[in-house]
């Protein structure tokens, strides 16, 4: 198989990164949490189903770091990490509330929701003229909320309390960073805020 | 179906406690620190959204404590 390589991120250097990376394989491997998790929800295990998004969650924190000892950091795998962030929080939202372990109305408003901001962080790259990701503190911090609400359905904690509390949460981020995305002017290349981690970012 | 467990329901709702209680912990202590090292003055749009970032950080850190407290039982 042909590797398809990149510059890396690594500052100054101009450095070719394989796709084919510890980093990647690290997140890659998230995907195979989805269908011990299906199995778990399916037959009312909430422990295992507990016990297997937290694997999915730590496996998320494991990458930048591989990325980070491995030293193959690239935008591909920012891309890919994010892109496995959203199917797998999306899959297993949609898990739960498919089950009934989590109300159905606010899952669709955490996935429209997230939804709206990959779009609109289409239109900021465009706005941009070139790949660049727009760094979101908040969002950074609701993504890791995402991540627990799974595990709060799968552990019966405060499920009610949890999901509704977001949907608001979320609805404020979102227009805060649509209005910095769509209306500020965008940075120049030298003063983006492009610090988001590697591999292990979301937001 | 019975439910196959992998621990007592007392321990799981402690770890769901301390991994929820006690990240909520530390982070709100993490940004509310944040945030009040963040310079006030100025318009710059960086620091604008960080210390967004920061409040909103807060607000998560203090909703996963009321839940935890909810949890068990404390209000």
């Amino acid at each position: 198989m042909a590797a398809t390589a990149e510059p890396a991120r690594t500052g100054e250097r101009s450095r070719v990164v394989s796709r084919w990376n510890p980093a990647n394989a690290v997140t890659a491997s998230r995907f195979l949490c989805l269908p011990p998790l299906w199995w778990a929800v399916a037959h009312g295990h909430h422990q295992y189903a507990t016990l297997i998004i937290l694997l999915c969650g730590v496996l998320d924190k494991l990458d930048g770091l591989v990325a980070r000892i491995f030293d193959c950091r690239s935008a591909f795998g920012e891309l890919f990490d994010a892109i496995t962030d959203g199917l797998c929080y999306g899959f297993g939202l949609i898990l739960v509330a498919a089950y009934g372990w989590a109300p159905a109305v606010p899952v669709g408003f955490v996935i429209g929701l997230g939804l709206l901001n990959t779009a609109l962080r289409g239109v900021y790259i465009r706005r941009a003229g070139r790949a660049v990701n727009y760094k979101s503190y908040a969002m950074e911090r609701i993504v890791a909320y995402t991540g627990y609400l799974i595990g709060f359905a799968t552990g019966g904690m405060e499920v009610s309390l949890f999901y509704w509390a977001y949907v608001p949460l979320m609805i404020v981020i979102v227009l805060h960073d649509a209005k910095r995305m769509l209306i500020d002017p965008v940075p120049g290349l030298g003063g983006l805020p492009s610090a988001r981690g590697t591999a292990g970012a979301a937001g | 179906m019975t439910e196959s467990t992998l621990m007592p329901d007392s321990v799981f709702r402690f770890l769901l406690s301390f991994l929820t209680g006690g990240l909520s912990g530390v982070w709100l202590i993490h940004d509310f620190v944040m945030l009040l090292r963040l310079p006030r003055a100025g318009r710059d749009l960086r620091l604008g959204d960080r210390r967004f970032g920061y409040v909103v950080g807060v607000v998560i850190a203090t909703i996963g404590l009321v839940g935890t407290a909810r949890f068990n039982g404390l209000l």
